[in-house]
C-alpha cells in the first residue's frame, strides 16, 4: 500500500524523515481561517533550515474572505514570521491562475525545471487550487503533497448541517475531453452525509456509478465520534446501487489512486469516467492523480453549500499527523524511508 | 479494503444520456411529438423536467439512432431514406469550455471555439452514416470516394495547414480530438484567444462563428451526397441549462440568425432559458421569435400515448413479452382494481380488526360512498375511498392503498423516469415475480415519495425552503381531504394559484427548482400559455410526492390565490373551507374561468369521465 504507479505517474507515501534531507525548491501553501494552516511550514522549518530560509521559497495564497476573523489574524501572523517571498490573494477558485504563477516561478528559478521539487501544503486549499497544480507533473516536476489533519473541538457537530448541492464545477485541467457520445461512468467519493450524496447522484443523473470512501476515517484525531467510520452504513442506499465499491484509509492515496486508475483503464474505450470526490482531501488528491494522465477521465468539484460551517467558525487546529505523498512522472521515486 | 462482489443486486435505472444506442432504440417509443420535431422545418426549444424525455428525443433525432430505428419502424425508414432527415446530437455540458468560458480573463471565444470543436466531432460521426444512407439507393455515390472527397474539402476550409494528409472521416475525427486536447491545454497555459500561441501549440482549426464549421460541413456533405446545398440537418442541443447567461445569449443570437441547412432542436430545464435575450437586441426574447417554437414536454398521466409509452418501457425493463398490448401486460403485472373497489374490499377486511372509532369512520365513509349517485359519485367517491384506505391501512401491516396500474401511472406524473424509479424501488423489494403484490407496490410508492421529499432539501442551496413549501402544501391538501366533514366534501383538490412575480427571489427559486425535479408542477399560466407559468399560474404538488400525504388527487379545483410576498400557513375562510394560503387567499377560482387552454381542460374532463370506472385516473 506504500506506493503505486501507472505508466505515467508514481505515487508513494513518505514520512518526515524523507524530507529532512530533501531539497525543496518551492513551497506552496494557503492561508485561510483554520489554525492548522501554517502547521506544515512550521514543522518543515523546525526540521530543516528555520523560518527565514523556508520563507525565501514560500509561495502563499491568501484567501480574500474572512480577513477580520480572529483566527484568520492568528494564521496571517504565524505565516508572516516566514516572510513569504510570494504573496497572492485568492478566492479559492483560480487554480488555473495559480498553476501559471507557480510554473513561471519554477521556470525562472530552475533552468532545467525537470529536477525541481515543489511541496504543496493543501491542508487549507480548495480542490480548485491544488488539483490544477498536478499539471506541473507534465513539466517533469516532482510534487510533494502535505496534508495536516485538523483537530475538531468537541461539541461542534451541530455546525455541520446537511449538505446542499450548489454549483457543480469542473476542475481546471482535469475536465477530460468532451466525448459527447460516450456513456458516463460516475465515481463517487462518498462523504458522510447521505442526503447530500443522494442529491448529488440525483443532480448528476448518475445511473451507472462506482463508490469509494474512507475507512478508517480521521477518528483517531478527532475528539468526537467520526462519522467517516460509518460511511458504508450511512450511505447504504447509494452503495447498493453501485456497480463496484471499495474503501481505503483516509490517508491511503496510493491505494485509491491504484483503484481509480484500474477502473479508468478498464473502461478506457467505452466510457467517460467522471470522478466526483466528496470525502477526505487525500482521497480527492488521489482522484486528481488518477484523472491527470487520461483524456477520458474528469474530476468534478461539487460545491456542497450547506455542508459547510454554520455560523461561528470552529477552531480547527492541527491534530499533529501529516499525510505526505510524493508524486512524480515515470518511476523516478527518490530513495529514502518509505512508509 | 473491500469490494462489491454481487453484481446481481444491481438493477438498471438507465439515464437517457447513458443508454447504449441499441437499448435506446428498443426502449424508444416514437410519439407524435417526435415525428413532429423530426419533420418540422423550424428551430425548437423543448422545456421539460428531469426525466421528461428531452434527451431521448434529441438522441433519437441523430442519424445514427434513426438508422437503427429504421430497421424496425417503417415511418423512420421513410423519413431517413426518402426524406433524408439527418441529425446530430450534441450535449452542451462540455465541462472544460463551459467552465472556463466564464473565468474572468477569457471571453466568448473560448466558448465558441470549444463548442465548435466538439460539434465538429459529433457532426463527423453522423456524416458517415448519412453518406451510407444516400449511397444505399444512389448507385452514383461511392462511399469511400465520397468520404475521401468530403474529408479533403473539410480539411481545406476548417484547417490551416494540416501537416500529414487526412484521408478518411475517422482520421479527421482523431485529428479533432487532438485539437481538443491542444486547445484545452492552451487554456491553462496561456491566453487561448491569442492565435499565435495556439498555432505554436499545434492548433490548426480556423476560428468561425458558433456552429459555423458545422454549417459549412453540412453544406459540403450535401453537395457530396448530391443533395441540395441547403438540405436541412437537425442539430439537437441538449442541456442548455449548464450554460451561463452570456453563453445562452450568444447561443440564442446564433440560433435566431441561422437558417438552413441547420435546424436547431434544443432542450433545457424549465426556468433556465426562457427569459434569455439576444446580443443583437437586448429586449428581444427567444420565446417571442416566430421562427423559434417553444414546447413544453410534459405528458398528462392519463394520455393514452403516454400510457403506452411507459408500458412499453416497463415491459422492456422487466423483460416481459408485450403480447397484444404493452398496457394490458402491465395491468396484469400491477393489477387494475378500481380505487373504490379496493376501498370496499379493505373496509370488509377491517371488520376483523379492532378500533371502534376507526371502524365507525370507515363504516360511515362506506355508507356515504354507496349512497352517492351520478356526478356526486364521480366527485366525492374518490375522497371517501382515500379515507377508507387510509383508515384501514393503519390496521394492516402490509397496507395496499397505493397499488394498481393506474396508480403507478398517476405517480409517474407524466414523467417516464419517475416510472423507471418506481420499477427500481419495486425490484429492490420483490424477487422477480411477474405479478407485483399490492403490499410491495404500496411500499415502493411510499418509499419513492419519501425519498423525493428527503432529497428536496439538498438539491440546491435553498433546498430547506423548497422542502418546507412542499410540506405545507402537502399537509394543507391532506387535511382538506381527510378532515372535512362528510357533508361538506365537495371534491378532491390539489391545485392552487401562485404568482411567481409576487414572491421573493428565494421563494421563486424554490418553486423553479421544485418544477425541475417534478416535486411541484406549474400546470398552466393564467395568461393561457401552455408553457411553464412565469407570472401568475395554476400549480399543484407532484403526484409522485402526494403519497407522502396520503393523497392521490384526481382533478380538483384551485383552492386559493397566493397574493402576499410570503408563504403562509393554512387558514380557514369564512365558510370553514381549508385553504393553503391565507389570510388574503379566500377567493376560490374555478379553473375554467382562468383563461387556460380549453382543449386541455376538455382532455382532463374526458379523463375524468373515463375514470368513473377507475377513480384514480385523471
Amino acid at each position: 500500500m506504500g506506493s503505486t504507479s501507472n505508466s505515467r505517474l508514481s505515487v508513494r507515501r513518505v514520512e518526515w524523515c524523507d524530507l529532512e534531507s530533501r531539497a525543496v525548491d518551492l513551497i506552496v501553501a494557503a492561508a485561510g481561517y483554520e489554525l492548522r494552516g501554517p502547521h506544515v511550514c512550521e514543522e518543515l522549518a523546525r526540521r530543516q533550515d528555520g523560518h527565514r530560509v523556508l520563507g525565501s521559497k514560500l509561495y502563499l495564497a491568501q484567501f480574500k474572505d474572512r480577513r477580520n476573523e480572529d483566527y484568520r489574524g492568528e494564521v496571517d501572523r504565524r505565516f508572516a514570521e516566514f516572510e513569504p517571498r510570494w504573496l497572492h490573494e485568492t478566492d479559492g477558485t483560480d487554480g488555473h491562475d495559480l498553476v501559471r504563477r507557480v510554473t513561471d516561478i519554477v521556470r525562472a528559478g530552475h533552468r532545467g525545471s525537470a529536477s525541481a521539487t515543489v511541496l504543496i501544503d493543501y491542508s487549507c486549499m480548495t480542490r480548485m487550487m491544488y488539483l490544477p497544480l498536478l499539471r506541473l507533473l507534465r513539466s517533469g516536476i516532482t510534487l510533494l503533497f502535505a496534508y495536516s489533519v485538523g483537530y475538531h473541538p468537541p461539541g461542534g457537530e451541530h455546525r455541520y448541517p446537511v449538505s446542499t448541492v450548489g454549483r457543480i464545477g469542473s476542475v481546471p485541467g482535469l475536465e477530460g475531453l468532451a466525448l459527447p457520445r460516450r456513456r458516463r461512468l460516475y465515481v463517487f467519493g462518498l462523504g458522510y452525509d447521505d442526503v447530500g450524496n443522494a442529491a448529488l447522484v440525483e443532480r448528476l443523473e448518475a445511473d451507472e456509478f462506482v463508490c469509494y470512501w474512507a475507512s478508517p476515517g480521521y477518528a483517531g484525531y478527532w475528539n468526537v465520534p467520526d462519522p467517516g467510520d460509518h460511511v458504508e452504513s450511512i450511505n447504504h442506499a447509494i452503495i447498493e446501487r453501485a456497480r463496484y465499491w471499495f474503501a481505503a484509509a483516509w490517508d491511503d492515496v496510493p491505494t485509491v489512486f491504484r483503484e481509480l486508475s484500474k477502473i479508468s483503464n478498464e473502461v478506457a474505450g467505452s466510457r467517460k469516467v467522471v470522478i466526483v470526490p466528496v470525502g477526505p482531501k487525500p482521497h480527492i488528491l488521489a482522484a486528481g492523480l488518477a484523472a491527470e494522465p487520461h483524456g477520458h477521465v474528469a474530476v468534478l468539484a461539487p460545491h456542497l453549500g450547506g455542508g459547510g460551517i454554520r455560523g461561528e467558525v470552529p477552531r480547527v487546529e492541527a491534530a499533529g499527523p501529516v499525510a505526505l505523498q510524493e508524486v512524480c512522472t515515470g518511476a523516478r521515486l527518490s530513495s529514502g524511508c518509505v512508509a | 479494503m473491500t469490494h462489491s462482489s454481487d453484481p446481481s443486486i444491481v438493477i438498471d435505472l438507465p439515464s437517457a444520456k447513458n443508454v447504449p444506442v441499441d437499448d435506446l432504440v428498443k426502449l424508444f417509443v416514437p410519439t407524435r411529438r417526435y415525428w413532429r420535431l423530426l419533420r418540422s422545418r423550424t428551430h425548437h426549444l423543448l422545456l421539460g423536467t428531469r426525466g421528461s424525455g428531452k434527451t431521448i428525443i434529441l438522441r433519437m433525432l441523430a442519424t445514427s439512432h434513426l438508422r437503427r430505428l429504421a430497421d424496425r419502424h417503417e415511418d423512420a425508414r421513410r423519413e431517413l431514406f426518402e426524406h433524408r432527415r439527418f441529425g446530430v446530437y450534441l450535449p452542451l455540458s462540455i465541462d472544460w469550455c463551459v467552465a472556463l468560458g466564464e473565468v474572468s480573463g477569457y471571453n466568448d471565444r473560448v466558448f465558441t471555439d470549444g463548442v465548435n470543436i466538439v460539434a465538429i466531432q459529433a457532426f463527423l460521426e453522423e456524416v458517415e452514416g448519412a453518406i451510407r444512407v444516400v449511397a444505399s439507393d444512389n448507385a452514383s455515390i461511392d462511399v469511400s470516394a465520397s468520404e475521401r472527397q468530403l474529408t479533403r474539402q473539410l480539411c481545406d476550409v476548417w484547417f490551416e495547414g494540416v501537416r500529414s494528409p487526412v484521408h478518411s472521416l475517422a482520421a479527421l475525427r482523431r485529428l479533432m480530438r487532438r485539437q481538443e486536447s491542444i486547445f484545452k491545454s492552451a487554456l491553462l497555459s496561456g491566453n487561448p484567444c491569442d492565435s499565435a500561441t495556439l498555432r505554436e501549440a499545434g492548433f490548426l482549426l480556423y476560428s468561425s462563428s458558433l456552429f459555423g464549421h458545422v454549417q459549412q460541413g453540412a453544406q459540403m456533405a450535401n453537395e457530396v451526397m448530391e443533395l441540395e446545398r441547403d438540405h436541412s440537418w437537425i442539430v439537437g442541443l441538449d442541456e442548455l441549462e449548464v450554460l451561463t447567461d452570456t453563453q445562452q445569449k450568444l447561443l440564442a443570437t446564433v440560433v435566431r440568425g441561422t437558417h438552413r441547412p441547420l435546424l436547431f432542436k434544443m432542450a433545457t430545464l424549465p426556468y433556465s432559458f426562457t427569459d434569455m435575450g439576444t446580443s443583437f437586441a437586448a429586449r428581444a426574447r427567444v420565446a417571442e421569435n416566430r421562427e423559434f417554437r417553444t414546447e413544453r414536454l410534459q405528458y398528462d398521466p392519463g394520455d393514452s400515448e403516454y400510457r403506452e409509452l411507459v408500458a412499453t418501457l416497463g415491459c422492456s425493463i422487466l423483460r416481459l413479452d408485450v403480447g397484444t398490448s404493452a398496457e394490458r401486460t402491465m395491468e396484469r403485472v400491477f393489477g387494475n382494481k378500481r380505487f373504490v373497489e379496493r376501498a370496499e374490499e379493505a373496509a370488509k377486511r377491517y371488520e376483523l380488526g379492532d378500533g371502534a372509532a376507526e371502524k365507525a369512520n370507515i363504516t360511515g365513509a362506506l355508507r356515504a360512498m354507496h349512497g352517492l349517485k351520478g356526478d356526486s359519485r364521480r366527485k366525492v367517491a374518490p375522497v371517501l375511498a382515500i379515507r377508507i384506505l387510509r383508515a384501514t391501512s393503519r390496521g394492516h401491516r402490509r397496507p395496499q392503498a397505493y397499488c394498481g396500474w393506474d396508480t403507478a401511472m398517476r405517480v409517474s406524473d407524466g414523467n417516464p423516469s419517475l416510472f423507471l424509479r418506481l420499477l427500481w424501488e419495486l425490484d429492490r423489494l420483490r424477487a422477480g415475480s411477474e405479478c407485483i403484490s399490492p403490499g410491495d407496490q404500496h411500499a415502493a410508492i411510499s418509499a419513492q415519495a419519501e425519498h423525493l421529499f428527503t432529497s428536496a432539501r439538498a438539491l440546491y442551496p435553498g433546498g430547506t425552503l423548497l422542502q418546507d413549501t412542499i410540506d405545507r402544501i402537502g399537509r394543507g391538501f391532506a387535511s382538506g381531504i381527510h378532515d372535512i366533514p362528510l357533508d361538506r366534501i365537495d371534491e378532491e383538490g390539489n391545485r392552487f394559484v401562485v404568482d411567481l412575480d409576487a414572491l421573493s427571489g428565494v421563494e421563486r427559486e424554490a418553486f423553479q427548482w421544485g418544477v425541475r425535479h417534478s416535486l411541484l408542477v406549474g400546470e398552466t399560466s393564467t395568461s393561457g400559455s401552455s408553457e411553464y407559468p412565469v407570472g401568475k399560474g395554476v400549480w399543484r404538488l407532484g403526484y409522485a410526492l402526494c403519497p407522502k400525504y396520503w393523497l392521490l388527487p384526481r382533478r380538483g379545483r384551485v383552492r386559493g390565490v397566493f397574493q402576499g410576498g410570503q408563504l403562509l400557513v393554512a387558514a380557514s375562510d369564512e365558510a370553514g373551507q381549508q385553504l393553503l394560503w391565507g389570510p388574503d387567499s379566500s377567493s376560490e377560482v374555478p379553473l375554467d374561468t382562468r383563461g387556460h387552454d380549453p382543449a386541455q381542460e376538455a382532455q382532463r374532463e374526458r379523463g375524468a369521465r373515463s375514470s368513473d370506472n377507475d377513480a384514480e385516473a385523471i
